[in-house]
């Protein structure tokens, strides 16, 4: 299959059960919104060293939060329950927190919950109370410019992580426009991150490594510089690879992400898009390329 | 199915804890008109004081209209649908109820909402004494629910409430929130004397207090963000609610039983 000239490979993205969940985090202003939500999905760009995949959704209008002010969507994705939780008391404890005139909500309606606010509420040392409001607890926590509010429980459920592109580029210039242009058109579809920096991976890992005790390294096959020495998978004229590893609430969520990041990355300069798989073996979810484009 | 009730029993008071709006909907109109009614001391059947009229609605709603001044206990108990009166009502109304809507698009007498556990109460005139505070005998008042009042409410609003959350648009008399164990009252008016008088927990407030009792501690001032949750739900609901109390500051005092109780009163800072 072709797209303005780049081949779109016949593959699939190879993608695993995660559990996910979704906070809505508010401040006095648009950018300190911005900053507590990028600071609490910082540093969470991949479970092999991060424990979470974290990545800030969509910014959310001030009439739609809960407490009118404006606020921004962050998903956070982790391989089991107890990870999941642990982060997210983590992040809302050292990153939200702290952040000033901040807030955080639950954005996730789902019967399953974790009482992560509940926790949270011991930084009050006492002085925290709580006020319930539509069956939902929140938890108001003194801080030194007001007071922090909390809800109690954050909904979680079952996401999907490991949703990938890599896109094959004649140079680094065209393939950092093509991934910045993917990226732009997965921004505008909800219910997915992409965590990387950016959003865009320029190290694809393979699982192992001749050194004992690294669980990744990086994917010689996939690095330009390295091809007279390795295995590659690279066509001759590609000299930049990029990667975009994408993680959603749902299924379909994912297909169009990959479907609007491969239709904006297919432009001059690039060569071929594929996507990573280790054979159906590790993952549950399998999302073909071509399917996808033609379900559009 | 919507059941009308129009009243025109003219006595001093009618014992209307029997209109609990699933009881009544699932029953025929022989039926109805049969049922056993307290009205001063003496039984009537329901046929003998009021035209019964019964609709289709996929709701179980009761509307009480003509003479409905001296309904006792109106929705008290009620665990499900709605009432409408269209009207005011006597004392007790909506006392114990679970769940449900009860509507009143006139005054109501005292004791309204008391030891309520749940639904909401919507008054578009003013309530007597007592709103959503306990009955002799029992530790706490209200436990849940929220009562909507447009007007004002009389003395001990809130008395002993332990949850929920208590909204006059306009006034309260004396002794609102005494002994407040937790919930919240909002005023929009000016709360009364002796406000928050042994309050261990719980949030009175207000766009202006009368004097405080001494054993409130003022503070400081913030914009609670709290409050803009619960502004945007009254919102949500079409209460009206005052637009310059969003993102204003507001001053908060302490109190009041002793020194470490957790109560506050709150108050516009102008």
């Amino acid at each position: 299959m072709q797209i303005n000239n780049v081949t779109i490979v016949n593959t699939f993205a190879e993608a695993f059960d995660m559990w996910a969940a979704r906070l809505i985090i508010t401040a006095n202003t648009r950018k300190w919104a911005e900053i507590a939500a990028s600071t609490a999905a910082g540093l969470a760009v991949s479970v092999i060293g991060c424990n979470c995949e974290a990545g800030l959704e969509c910014p959310i209008p001030s009439h739609d939060t809960p407490d009118g002010r404006p606020g921004w969507a962050v998903l956070l994705f982790a391989r089991s329950k107890e990870e999941l939780e642990t982060e997210l008391f983590k992040r809302i404890s050292q990153g939200v927190l702290p952040s000033p005139t901040s807030a955080c909500y639950n954005g996730l309606n789902s019967p399953e919950k974790f009482l992560v606010g509940r926790k949270v509420r011991y930084f009050g040392d006492g002085y925290q109370s709580s006020k319930r409001i539509n069956g939902a607890r929140y938890w108001r926590i003194p801080v030194a410019d007001g007071e922090f509010i909390v809800e109690e429980a954050f909904g979680v459920t079952q996401g999907i992580g490991g949703g990938n592109l890599i896109i094959f580029a004649r140079n680094q210039r065209a393939a950092i426009q093509a991934a910045q242009a993917a990226i732009k058109a997965i921004s505008q579809i909800n219910g997915v991150i992409t965590p990387f920096p950016g959003g865009i991976c320029r190290s694809p890992s393979k699982i192992g490594s001749r050194y004992k005790g690294l669980i990744a390294s990086t994917n010689d096959a996939y690095c330009p510089t390295i091809r007279g020495q390795t295995a590659t998978m690279l066509p001759l004229e590609t000299n930049a690879v990029y990667e975009i590893v994408i993680d959603g609430l749902d299924r379909t969520a994912i297909e169009a992400a990959m479907r609007a990041g491969i239709l904006a990355a297919s432009r001059p300069g690039v060569i071929q898009i594929t996507a990573g798989n280790y054979g159906g073996r590790l993952g549950s979810h399998q999302f073909y390329l071509h399917q996808i484009l033609k379900e559009s | 199915m919507r059941l009308t009730l129009e009243l025109f029993f003219t006595g001093r008071e009618l014992d209307a804890s029997f209109i609990i709006p699933n009881r009544l909907c699932s029953m025929e109109l022989p039926e109805l008109q049969r049922l056993q009614v307290v009205c001063d001391d003496e039984i009537y059947q329901l046929g003998e004081i009021s035209h019964i009229k019964i609709q289709d609605c996929q709701q179980q709603e009761v509307i009480l209209c003509g003479n409905t001044n001296n309904l006792q206990g109106v929705g008290s108990g009620m665990d499900c649908g709605r009432i409408l009166v269209e009207g005011d009502v006597g004392n007790r109304a909506g006392a114990h109820m679970k769940c449900g809507e009860l509507i009143i698009l006139g005054n109501a007498g005292h004791c309204l909402g008391i030891v309520m556990q749940g639904g909401l109460i919507s008054i578009l005139g003013n309530a007597g004494d007592r709103v959503g505070g306990d009955q002799l005998g029992s530790q706490h008042g209200m436990n849940d629910g929220i009562i909507l009042i447009r007007g004002s409410a009389g003395d001990e609003a809130g008395r002993k409430m332990r949850r929920g959350l208590i909204v006059i648009g306009e006034n309260t008399g004396t002794y609102a929130g005494a002994d407040m164990i937790a919930g919240s009252i909002f005023v929009f008016g000016c709360l009364g004397d002796y406000a928050g008088i042994r309050m261990r927990r719980g949030s009175l407030v207000a766009e202006k207090s009368k004097p405080l009792l001494p054993g409130f501690r003022f503070s400081g001032f913030s914009d609670f963000l709290w409050l803009r949750l619960y502004l945007k739900k009254l919102q949500h609901i079409n209460f009206p609610v005052p637009e310059h109390w969003f993102g204003k500051s507001f001053q908060r005092f302490v109190g009041q039983s002793n020194i470490f109780a957790k109560g506050e009163i709150l108050i516009y800072d102008a």
